[in-house]
């Protein structure tokens, strides 16, 4: 048994290592190339004020932001797949994407005046669609599979209003690109301010729930049996995850793949034991997101790619490999 | 230990069971049969508050078990539902390690005496060889004597199985039975569970409840209640009674009438 804690303790310590890298990796490289005792140096002290500038106003918020993101996506992922027992569960199921993609639509396309709104409206289009969703399914509780079919029903609903207002406005669909692809370009402070406090809080609920998603994942009738009231419990974690989704889809838009993909990585390096889930996700929520937008933006430096593109392209190979490998555990 | 009281359940307002009364006594073994859809399951359900009741109430210890926290009932009831899942790659420790859930504070750390109960119900239930081995690893009959030892470590009073036989072969039945009997002799646990076999029920029960069409028809001491009439009344069946000598209880042999 201790084998086999001190594995799990040493993959957590690989995943964070792997974490720091890249950002360390991430704020070194671009189109002005920093060495990493340069990066460290122009952090603690102001002495070469270039490197400190480009670091500080620029690539620390940017890469910061990055981490976050991808913290948020992979953390509402892993848990809504725990919640709905379902492999399938990202945070599209419970409409975060097609709420936010819907708000952020109105206002670009109807109110291109507006734009600074996007991310506040993608905010509360994203959490104000969960809410809608929770209450169709409802009916003396909300069943997973109930919940989910709504989910796919209203965002059906929504795709037809967002395809409506593509139809109508089709000059004004190229400004729109960049939030349904979902990127960081041009993102700092203002929006590192916007989604850290989420990051923090549900974060920290997920850590302390994790062992009551282990028992969660026994099943509704073991888990009462257990002394859990599992409605409650349900609701709390679709909550955080809710919260968690929205606000990194606010701040980079539709970034599809994370919260789909990096929970099965995690789950496919450590196994399904939230205790040890949880911070594996974040750390390859954080270390992969980071990794992605860097290579984003130097692959065909200066033009950036949208990092939802690089994501697809390394991660879905990568995740062949690791299901192909593992045999037994999917 | 506990009471129902007119206990009516059922689904969207459909009632599937109606007006039961049971009385399950402290350190026996009761066992519920009756046919296909007679809604055993169900009122186990209502005991287990799975399932609110429509009318009638569940009382635990005098107490509504509707005014009882889940938490606070969870350390008087462990239940193995026949529902049930875990992740495929949980180890039989760590499974036997939640059913100590309801006495954990709000960090969920184990301490010296959890670690101590997992390692006696991981003793009482022949797995202690067993413990490290994932859960999709075992077969059925270790795989349920692993959640039995989940349910153990909760360390209840009682303990509600819906069949816990089913799905066994002829030799693993009989481990289970026999370890619940064990159980019940040397560790004073009350058993309430669902048989399908009768005989397995005579065996192995101190009362059995007869349901048929959602109602209790009769309950006792197993050669009490287990008669030809009975028989007739909610299986269909007819039946010849014998002395087991082993087991000091009557075993049955039944024949559809028309063959007889």
């Amino acid at each position: 048994m201790n084998s086999k804690v001190d594995r799990r303790i040493k993959i957590l310590i690989g995943i964070f290592l792997f974490f720091v890298v890249s950002l360390f990796w991430g704020i070194a490289k671009g189109s002005l190339e920093i060495s990493a005792r340069e990066v460290i140096s122009a952090i603690f002290s102001d002495e070469n004020r270039v490197h400190h500038n480009i670091i500080f106003n620029v690539r620390l918020p940017r890469n910061l932001i990055a981490a976050l993101v991808g913290i948020n996506l992979a953390l509402s992922g892993v848990t809504l797949q725990g919640v709905m027992n379902n492999p399938l569960a990202d945070p599209g199921i419970i409409g975060i994407s097609s709420g936010a993609g819907l708000a952020a639509f109105i206002v670009m396309i109807l109110f291109p005046d507006y734009s600074y709104l996007v991310p506040v409206g993608a905010f509360a289009g994203a959490l104000l669609t969960t809410f809608l969703i929770y209450s169709l399914a409802w009916k003396n509780g909300v069943s997973p599979i109930r919940l989910i079919l709504a989910g796919m029903a209203v965002s059906a609903l929504l795709g037809a209003a967002i395809n409506f207002l593509m139809t109508f406005y089709p000059d004004r669909i190229a400004g729109t690109m960049s939030f349904m692809v979902g990127g960081l370009s041009g993102r700092t402070w203002p929006d590192f301010r916007m989604i850290w406090p989420y990051s923090l809080i549900a974060g920290t609920g997920c850590l302390l729930m994790s062992y009551r998603m282990n028992a969660l994942l026994l099943g509704d009738e073991v888990a009462t049996g257990l002394g859990i009231s599992v409605e409650r419990t349900r609701r709390i974690f679709i909550v955080l995850a809710a919260f968690l989704a929205a606000s990194a889809v606010s701040v980079a838009g539709l970034l599809g793949f994370v919260g789909l993909i990096v929970p099965h990585i995690a789950r496919l390096l450590i196994g399904s034991d939230y205790r040890y889930l949880y911070p594996a996700t974040i750390g390859l929520g954080a270390g992969i997101m980071v990794l992605c937008d860097c290579i984003a933006r130097l692959l065909f430096d200066p033009v950036e790619l949208p990092v939802g593109i690089i994501m697809a392209l390394l991660g879905a190979p990568f995740f062949l490999y690791l299901i192909r490998e593992r045999k037994g555990s999917l | 230990m506990i009471k129902t009281q007119g206990l009516s359940l059922g689904y969207h307002h459909t009632k599937v069971v109606q007006n039961v009364d049971l009385h399950i006594e402290k350190g026996k073994i009761t066992t519920i049969v009756g046919p296909n859809g007679c809604g055993k399951s169900t009122v186990l359900k209502g005991i287990s508050r799975l399932l609110d009741p429509i009318e009638g109430n569940v009382f635990l210890e005098d107490q509504r078990i509707g005014e009882l926290t889940s938490k606070r009932i969870a350390k008087k009831i462990a239940i193995l539902p026949q529902i049930r899942r875990a992740p495929e790659d949980i180890r039989v420790r760590d499974l036997i390690a939640l059913g100590r859930y309801p006495h954990l504070n709000w960090r969920g750390k184990l301490n010296q005496k959890d670690q101590e109960i997992i390692e006696w119900a991981l003793d009482k239930t022949a797995m202690t060889n067993y413990a490290d081995r994932r859960i999709d690893q075992l077969s059925g009959g270790e795989a349920q004597r692993a959640w039995i030892a989940m349910a153990l470590a909760q360390k209840t009073e009682l303990m509600i199985l819906d069949e816990p036989t089913t799905f066994l072969d002829l030799s693993h039945q009989l481990e289970v039975l026999e370890l619940l009997s064990e159980l019940n002799q040397n560790e004073g646990l009350s058993i309430l569970m669902v048989l399908h076999d009768l005989n397995q029920a005579i065996r192995f029960s101190d009362q059995i409840y007869v349901m048929n069409k959602g109602r209790v028809i009769c309950g006792g001491k197993p050669d009490q209640v287990l008669n030809e009439s009975i028989l007739q009344q909610t299986f269909s069946v007819n039946a010849d009674f014998y002395p087991d000598q082993r087991h000091h209880c009557q075993h049955m042999i039944a024949y559809k009438s028309h063959m007889g």
